[in-house]
């Protein structure tokens, strides 16, 4: 009988997730192994619908093998992170973790002061640095650095209860990777979209809005 | 040459990568910051660690968030591209 290896997917209800488990995760090439995929995030995908063969909602397994459960888990929250592995379902085997992490797939969402929320998450701080003749600025926000905290912890944790490795989903090609790929230019849009509901998200909206602007005029 | 001027493919895994300062984007310096906090906790406790650095998803997912190239392919083949995380 095949092993099986748990994959621990954080992050994952993203279309990443999504379409990896759809068209791979079934279909490992390494025939001794039998993929159960443990996917972690805030919320469990809605955009999954059961009609189209898979979910993440409740544990199930397919033909293929492939077993996939959804657990909670708010990055923002300390306490989420510690108890994450007892939460778990229960599972056995060489297991992986895989981190795919942006802030709406592993918080809750934080609503603007405008709408009446508190948004001290979104705050955002700007560092100066000098090299050579030009100041460079980094701009964090408070959210993101409870993040990066969580994360570090996280991964203590996951060492802790037998994970042997992890595969982080960076993105990150070199710098600056929106601005090459979408000519997105942080100067044009109002700091207003940053603080209302966390970069990604608005510029999400932002490349959603500029696709049908495009299917509108062609 | 400002770093961040670089190309963006075919960057080498050899190359060190860009001062944190050189990120203008919270989300890129979240991202850079995520594999620095991830390399130190995996060296603490052994653990092999990969950093996956895609440039963009193919999807099965009905939202659009569109690329340039993404633009150009999809009004021909009515396909959809993620890209994001």
């Amino acid at each position: 009988m095949a092993e099986v290896l748990n994959v621990i997917w954080v992050g994952g209800t993203s279309a990443l997730a999504r379409t990896y488990v759809e068209e791979i995760g079934g279909r490992s090439k390494y025939q001794q192994f039998r993929t159960r995929f443990l996917m972690v995030g805030h919320e469990p995908p809605m955009a999954v619908a059961e009609d189209e063969g898979t979910s993440f909602g409740a544990e199930h397994s397919s033909p293929t093998g492939l077993v996939a459960s959804h657990t909670h888990l708010d990055l923002t929250s300390r306490e989420s992170v510690q108890t994450l592995f007892d939460r778990l379902p229960k599972y056995s085997g060489p297991t992986i973790m895989v981190v795919s992490v942006r802030p709406p797939l592993v918080e809750a969402p934080t609503w603007p002061r405008w709408l009446g929320g508190n948004d001290e998450r979104n705050n955002t701080t700007t560092r100066r640095s000098a090299e050579g003749s030009q100041s460079m600025e980094t701009t964090v926000t408070a959210g993101n650095l409870q993040l990066v905290a969580s994360l570090e912890y996280l991964v203590q944790i996951a060492a802790k209860s037998g994970v042997l490795g992890v595969l982080h989903v960076s993105s990150i090609a070199a710098v600056d990777h929106l601005r090459p790929q979408v000519g997105f230019k942080y100067s044009l849009v109002p700091a207003v979209c940053f603080e209302a509901s966390g970069e990604a998200l608005w510029m999400n909206q932002f490349h959603w809005i500029r696709y049908h602007l495009h299917f509108s005029i062609t | 040459m400002f770093v961040a001027d670089k190309h963006q493919v075919f960057v080498s895994e050899k190359d060190p990568l860009p001062p944190l300062e050189a990120y203008r984007g919270p989300y890129d310096v979240f991202k850079r910051q995520s594999e620095d906090v991830i390399n130190r906790a995996c060296a603490e406790h052994a653990l092999t660690c990969t950093h996956l650095r895609i440039g963009a998803i193919f999807s099965n997912d009905q939202v659009c968030y569109a690329l340039d190239i993404g633009d150009a392919i999809r009004c021909r083949h009515s396909i959809y591209v993620y890209y994001s995380n």
